[in-house]
């Protein structure tokens, strides 16, 4: 099963008797048989698609997105929509204190994986600052098990410093690009940060396909601020796998990215999301049994739903290294 | 209620009676799902014209492509084919199949015989699967195990219904693969 992503200015999209044409310049450039996709990523602007070829994605399962810098955009079928019970449980248990709970599970695994990434990428050196940091996310994490009276704010405020460190460590051990200084969400020109918000939409995009099929409302979460057009759950739960499926590739390409200028983030792009794919599609133990990482993510997500209706625990997917 | 076809499916894997009853999906079917209505249209258009001596049965009265449905049992579908006689009804299923019917065939075939026997009041102790062109097929001794497997099931489907919440499944990749639900599902391997 694949995932398409789409790139290139000028391509088209097509259908020809159920299989997805791509085509540039008038000629095919490939074509794929429309049951063996999962999803379609439309990542650059200037590529148009076929209404005969959405029609049969949104019949299909298969979900279209459409992300650039500043905008997403996702297609997929109104039949789709799952059981209302789902949504109404997840909205009542939000509220209560079962909300606060999942949110400190999440950061908890957050920080987990955060550490793991740490530890993964600076296996080859021993210093007192990787000891004090590593000691620093212990900290975090063990404060986080171990408060009663829980709050949205007390989450928030390690989540915060945690982040800080983190970046913090990547930066001066130089783990990432020397052009970077701190961490910007939007309008960065500034190529590590580029690379890591292009990552994070392809991660948000599966995120967002698997609270869909999990029947979740992707707009009403446990820890992001709720507010129209923010969709706090994805955010919410993407947060466990931000530093291992997006951070971890743009680790290893930092010497690429060290010599490509903002500007030229294009030549790179490809090479990223294939990285990314790559990650997401690659096996891992869970439940004693080896399931690709996309599937992982959904079973957890599906997991998520249980939390809300009958209150089966919830465990975040610690990554090994 | 709850079609009888959706036992079959239930085997297959439970999180397609779900999809099914509790979502608005339409799935595009694979060519075996098209392959297997030819196969019925074909039988029902040659119908007309077969006496049935191969099964060697004294009926009364031939019943086909006809819908029944039961409040009590909470079971509807539609009998491909049924055998009236003067103390037993034996209901006879189409299937496009080359090899040995599966256990939920006879499950199905079960559901059909259970209707019937509400239906005609009498008796249901066998059932017939055709599964070609000329008319072979498998005798199907109907137990009381076969009974009590198809009440656990249509419990279990009426749970599904009743939590609205997408059940467990064991389904591995061979069967996820040939499914129409596997993009809505996602999780299998």
């Amino acid at each position: 099963m694949k995932h398409i992503i789409v790139n290139n200015y000028g391509m088209f999209l097509g259908l020809k008797s159920q299989r997805l044409t791509i085509k540039q310049d008038g000629s095919i450039k490939n074509e794929i048989a429309l049951n063996r996709i999962k999803t379609i990523q439309v990542l650059s602007r200037g590529i148009s698609l076929s209404s005969d070829l959405i029609n049969s994605c949104s019949q299909r399962g298969i979900k279209i997105f459409f992300n650039t810098f500043n905008s997403f955009s996702a297609l997929h079928t109104l039949y789709e929509h799952k059981s209302v019970m789902v949504r109404k449980y997840q909205f009542e248990k939000c509220e209560l204190i079962e909300g606060l709970e999942l949110a400190r599970t999440l950061i908890i695994g957050k920080l987990k994986n955060q550490r793991a990434t740490l530890l993964y990428s600076s296996r080859g050196f021993e210093n007192e600052f990787k000891h004090n940091v590593i000691e620093k996310f212990d900290k975090s994490i063990s404060q986080l098990k171990n408060k009663k009276d829980i709050s949205k704010d007390f989450i928030l405020g390690i989540e915060g410093v945690s982040a800080s460190y983190y970046f913090e460590y990547l930066k001066s051990m130089e783990l990432l690009p020397r052009s970077f200084k701190y961490r910007t969400k939007r309008h960065s020109e500034e190529i590590t940060n580029i690379a890591l918000n292009y990552g994070y939409a392809i991660l948000f995009n599966f995120i967002y396909k698997a609270c869909i099929n999990a029947g979740l409302e992707p707009y009403y979460g446990v820890l992001h601020s709720v507010r129209s057009a923010k969709p706090s759950l994805i955010l919410d739960i993407m947060e466990e796998y931000r530093s291992f499926v997006v951070d971890r590739n743009v680790i290893k390409l930092r010497s690429k990215l060290s010599k490509t200028k903002a500007e030229n983030f294009d030549k790179i792009k490809k090479e990223l999301a294939t990285n990314i794919l790559k990650t997401l599609s690659k096996k891992y133990k869970y439940n004693h049994r080896k399931l690709t990482l996309e599937s992982i993510i959904q079973r957890q997500v599906y997991k998520v739903s249980g939390y809300f209706c009958s209150q089966n625990k919830y465990k975040s997917y610690i990554f090994r290294w | 209620m709850i079609p009888i076809n959706l036992i079959r499916q239930y085997k297959f894997c439970p999180r397609i009676v779900y999809y099914n009853l509790l979502t608005n999906i339409k799935p595009i079917f694979p060519r075996q799902v098209s392959l297997g209505n030819e196969y019925h249209d074909l039988q029902n258009e040659m119908l007309k014209s077969r006496k049935f001596k191969k099964f060697n049965i004294d009926f009364n009265e031939i019943i086909s492509d006809k819908y029944f449905e039961d409040g009590d049992l909470n079971i509807c579908g539609k009998v491909d084919l049924a055998f009236l006689c003067d103390d037993e009804i034996i209901p006879i299923e189409f299937k496009h199949i080359e090899k040995k019917p599966s256990y939920s065939h006879v499950l199905q075939l079960v559901g059909y015989g259970l209707l019937l026997e509400e239906e005609y009041q009498k008796k249901f102790t066998k059932a017939f699967i055709v599964y070609s062109n000329n008319m072979k097929f498998h005798k199907i001794d109907i137990t009381y195990k076969h009974k009590k497997d198809f009440f656990e099931i249509i419990k279990s489907i009426e749970k599904i219904v009743r939590n609205d919440i997408l059940p467990n499944s064991d389904a591995n990749e061979s069967k996820c693969i040939q499914c129409e639900y596997l993009n809505f599902c996602n999780d299998r391997f």
